[in-house]
């Protein structure tokens, strides 16, 4: 009892993380239509900049806030400069590959600066008894800063204008574009407001978690999967479908071993590509990718061959 | 017709655009897509390709030579086996590593039992029966999905073998004993590469290739003229991976020891497809001479400098999926039209 509600703790502050990562990406593929394969790698750099301005000694809740706003400003500009690199019919296959470039780059960047060893951050220590267990503060930082992220965009695109255009978008490009959305503009805003997102959770993730490199490529994949479970576009469903995940991981890894844990995530996304094939062709097309997706959704539907 | 023919702003409706040039409706250079007909040059080419892998006799005949020879002949192995597939059909996979890994573990298993040729044929094998499986399960899927399966199929192998040690040795790996002389490989190697040139040229220059790049352009077509379309996938698809398990299995025997974080890492899958992308996706001569270029400078970066090189990979992809996406081949091209039919 006392072993289950620990585990069920650190699950769902490693699930809030996911969670919000997942949200992030979701985003930025379901709206603005960028296959970001170097998700995780700003991940990464959230985590190394927190880690980088503790080490510095800067005063950080004056220094976080101002990074995020400069990194939304940087990403806005980069989402305009690889749309006209890539062209709109060539954006999601182009940034594939483009973003996994970036990827490269980004990580051999840091293990030749910050080196290849395991960092954390020591921003909060300690820790809070919740009945018979305790959690670290720093964990309880993180689930709460993720949740009121989290709710604060489900407010936004539910209740402003600029996100239910943003979600008129991320459902049906074409007839937003229709009905006078400036739709390049509110790609722009969504990729920046994802990978901006994605940076913070970063951020969250270094309060408590030891990082390095290469963690952002486990990170990805999962995202890849709770994203496709949950289905474009669905905050809530990825929410959940995250901390349903790290409840298992954190189960496998206890029960079995840590490679039991990693094989989940795989399993996952193997199984929701063989289950709701269909479901993902339709999705291929709500995206909006251009004549080939449509002509092959077309063909798919024909259910030749 | 089910789909309909929707207005984007800022786009022109897409037509099929006819395949005689390289650029597309923005002006910017597109990726060759085959050509088809009698690629006279091609084959003299591959000729003289055989002739300079065999001189390595009298030029290359120490142990370093064979090994460095054999890494350019393994390289250029798998970009050719997942271009024939993957660069003429563009369904991208992102799986390569998976096929020269089942290859590398066959060899790994039956190099003792049945020795080290014989387990080569078995590396194929294995390779194909993975081929099949993924094949079967998503090439249904369009696009990016199934770029998205591929992606899971080497982690799901790697972790496979991690979860059954007894079998696979885990993430200690497999060490194999007796194996044979370099020189021997190396020419096992070559001889197993020609034969993949030459069935993806004779493949490439004949109605096949024109099948596989009507994938690309428009499957609900090349249905209407009779072909099973996912039954068809799914056979070349089977079949160009066999060549990746074959140059797993040689990778095994040239190493002697394999390792699942050796053989089924994502950036080998990503090398191979920027090996492709380098020399001109979907064209004959481009993965041999992308394959050729960076593997010789991996050899001499990757142990030496691994973050340069990385650094390198990067730029490199970027740089042609932005300004070169037909690659070197493409690049050549445009400056010499008429070759495309001789030179595919």
């Amino acid at each position: 009892m006392d072993i289950a509600l620990q585990l069920f703790f650190s699950a769902l502050i490693l699930g809030s993380v996911y969670s919000l990562f997942a949200v992030s990406l979701n985003l930025v593929w379901g709206i603005s239509a960028v296959v970001n394969v170097a998700h995780g790698s700003f991940l990464v750099l959230g985590a190394y900049a927190l880690w980088q301005v503790e080490t510095a000694g800067l005063p950080l809740l004056l220094v976080v806030p101002g990074l995020l706003a400069v990194a939304f400003g940087v990403f806005t500009v980069a989402y305009r400069l690889l749309l006209r690199a890539l062209g709109e019919a060539n954006i999601e296959f182009g940034s594939l590959l483009v973003t996994w470039g970036i990827s490269l780059i980004i990580i051999a960047a840091l293990r030749s600066t910050v080196g290849t060893e395991l960092r954390k951050t020591s921003l909060l220590s300690g820790s809070v008894a919740i009945g018979s267990s305790s959690v670290s503060r720093a964990g309880l930082l993180t689930f709460f800063l993720a949740i009121i992220c989290a709710a604060a965009l489900a407010l936004f695109l539910k209740m402003s204008h600029r996100g239910r255009e943003m979600r008129a978008v991320g459902s049906h490009p074409e007839l937003a574009a229709a009905v006078g959305i400036n739709v390049p503009a509110t790609r722009a805003l969504a990729f920046a407001l994802g990978m901006t997102l994605a940076v913070g959770a970063g951020m969250l993730f270094g309060t408590g978690y030891v990082f390095f490199p290469n963690i952002g490529d486990h990170f990805i994949i999962k995202a890849v999967a709770i994203v496709l479970v949950a289905g474009l576009g669905r905050l809530w469903q990825t929410w959940v479908v995250g901390i349903f995940l790290a409840v298992a991981e954190t189960w496998a890894q206890y029960l079995w071993s840590v490679t039991a844990a990693q094989v989940l995530a795989y399993a996952m996304l193997v199984l929701v590509l063989l289950v709701r094939k269909d479901e993902l062709i339709r999705l291929a097309r709500r995206v909006g990718l251009r004549p080939i997706a449509e002509r092959r959704v077309a063909a798919a539907q024909g259910g030749h061959g | 017709m089910t789909h309909m023919q929707t207005f984007r702003p800022g786009q022109t409706a897409h037509t099929p655009t006819p395949d005689n040039g390289e650029t597309d409706e923005r002006g910017a250079q597109r990726a060759p897509r085959g050509s088809f007909g009698k690629p006279l040059l091609s084959w003299v080419g591959l000729a003289l390709f055989a002739l300079l892998g065999g001189l390595a006799l009298f030029y290359g005949a120490t142990d370093y030579g064979y090994n460095l020879m054999l890494s350019v002949v393994i390289w250029t192995g798998l970009a050719v086996s997942w271009n024939v597939f993957s660069g003429l059909t563009r369904y991208l996979s992102l799986g390569h590593a998976a096929f020269f890994g089942a290859g590398a573990y066959a060899v790994a298993k039956l190099q003792p039992v049945i020795g080290a040729w014989p387990s080569l044929i078995a590396a194929c094998l294995a390779a194909g029966a993975v081929g099949l499986l993924l094949g079967i399960s998503t090439l249904r899927l369009r696009g990016l999905y199934f770029t998205m399966a591929t992606i899971g199929i080497a982690e799901v192998l790697r972790l496979g073998v991690l979860l059954v040690p007894d079998l696979t040795g885990g993430g200690t790996g497999l060490t194999i004993g007796g194996l044979p002389e370099f020189s021997e490989i190396y020419y096992a190697a070559l001889a197993g590469l020609i034969v993949l040139l030459a069935l993806a040229l004779f493949a490439m220059s004949s109605i096949v290739g024109a099948r596989l790049v009507a994938i690309q352009d428009d499957e609900e077509s090349l249905a209407a003229t009779g072909i099973a379309v996912n039954r068809y996938k799914i056979v070349s698809f089977t079949l160009s991976v066999m060549g990746a398990g074959f140059f797993g299995g040689i990778y095994a025997l040239q190493i002697g020891f394999i390792q699942p974080d050796a053989v089924f890492p994502l950036l080998v899958s990503l090398t191979v497809v920027i090996m492709c992308m380098l020399g001109g996706i979907g064209t004959f001569w481009g993965p041999v001479s992308g394959a050729v270029l960076l593997s010789l400078l991996r050899e001499e970066l990757w142990a030496r400098y691994p973050t340069v090189w990385d650094l390198g990979l990067g730029l490199v992809l970027i740089v042609i999926v932005i300004a070169m996406p037909g690659g070197l081949l493409g690049a050549v091209r445009r400056y010499v039209p008429g070759l495309r039919r001789h030179l595919l």
